[in-house]
């Protein structure tokens, strides 16, 4: 289980203060890299992966973030499928993630770093299963 | 989370080569001198309880000096691994496993290569390439090396942008099967 740390931002109003997780940040970073054509998704740990097989879903797998009061820093594994140029594919993950935690944060991402530690190819892509229809309306 | 798992691993083969080295010093006695190894091979002899006993500690001695070997291994490996690319966002690296995968899958879809095996190597700023081959009786040797070459520099190429330093490959050929009499 990962360490549970909260970002606080002031409010310059004096209103009160923003608190949310850790978590939250490297969430959002994972979704909005699994939007990136070219990218198959988190590359985590065999931990991380036992952890799915059980059925829990793992936004966080494969990623590591990095918060100061104001500024943040990502470090990524992702898997590219085969056929995308890895470099074009992890430029626009690093736009994407930094695009997507500035406007839902307010964070600035000085740093979006990107480990590309295997491709997938097609024949490895799980076959999707028709999904049988209703035989009543 | 890795970073958890790395310290908790290591405090376990620490452990696991102390406790190693416990059972060893039971099984001889302290201090450790020839008289008491003459001792001990003579107790050996009567009692094989021993013997299993110290076969026990350097049996998980040995599991906790690979363990600790490897992780010392991975760690001074993991930056000389991959290439690295810094930009304005930050830096990308790509391991050298998705290159040997991408090398591969080139090698997977010829028809006329019937087992292969790659390995990728930093060499200098650039990357070296192996790959061993072998291949069905009938093929031009010298032509299949040449486009196994070309093929691979030219996928890594189009798919990692980077140029390969050297590709070197080689190639055995599948014996012919017996003539039937």
């Amino acid at each position: 289980m990962s360490e549970y740390k909260d970002i606080t931002i002031e409010s310059e109003e004096n209103s009160g203060k923003i608190v949310f997780a850790e978590d939250v940040v490297a969430t959002i970073a994972t979704l909005a890299a699994a939007e990136v054509d070219g990218v198959y998704g988190m590359s985590g740990t065999a931990f991380e992966g036992i952890g799915e097989k059980l059925g829990k879903k793992n936004y966080t797998k494969g990623i590591k973030v990095e918060v100061g009061s104001v500024e943040c820093a990502v470090d990524m594994s992702i898997i590219v499928r085969y056929g995308f140029r890895i470099q074009e594919v992890c430029r626009n993950v690093q736009v994407a993630v930094k695009n997507a935690i500035e406007t839902m944060t307010g964070l600035k991402v000085v740093q979006v770093n990107i480990a590309v530690n295997s491709i997938v190819f097609a024949k490895e892509l799980p076959v999707e299963q028709p999904k049988p229809e209703n035989r009543v309306k | 989370m890795n970073r958890t798992v790395g310290i908790l691993s290591g405090i376990l083969a620490f452990l696991t080569i102390m406790f190693g080295t416990g059972l060893l010093l039971l099984a001889i006695g302290w201090p450790v001198t020839p008289e008491r190894l003459q001792v001990m091979a003579f107790e050996v002899r009567r009692m094989p309880a021993v013997l299993f006993l110290v076969l026990a500690a350097l049996i998980y001695m040995s599991i906790g000096v690979i363990v600790l070997y490897g992780m010392i291994w991975n760690r001074l490996n993991r930056r000389t691994s991959a290439l690295l690319e810094k930009n304005a966002l930050g830096e990308t690296a790509v391991s050298f496993t998705a290159l040997k995968e991408i090398a591969e899958q080139t090698l997977k879809n010829r028809s006329d290569v019937t087992k292969y095996k790659t390995k990728v190597y930093a060499a200098g700023s650039s990357i070296r390439i192996e790959v061993r081959a072998i291949t069905s009786p009938t093929v031009s040797l010298l032509e299949l090396t040449h486009s196994l070459q070309e093929e691979i520099g030219t996928a890594i190429r189009t798919i990692c942008g980077t140029e390969v330093g050297s590709i070197d490959v080689t190639v055995d050929q599948a014996e012919l099967p017996p003539r039937r009499t």
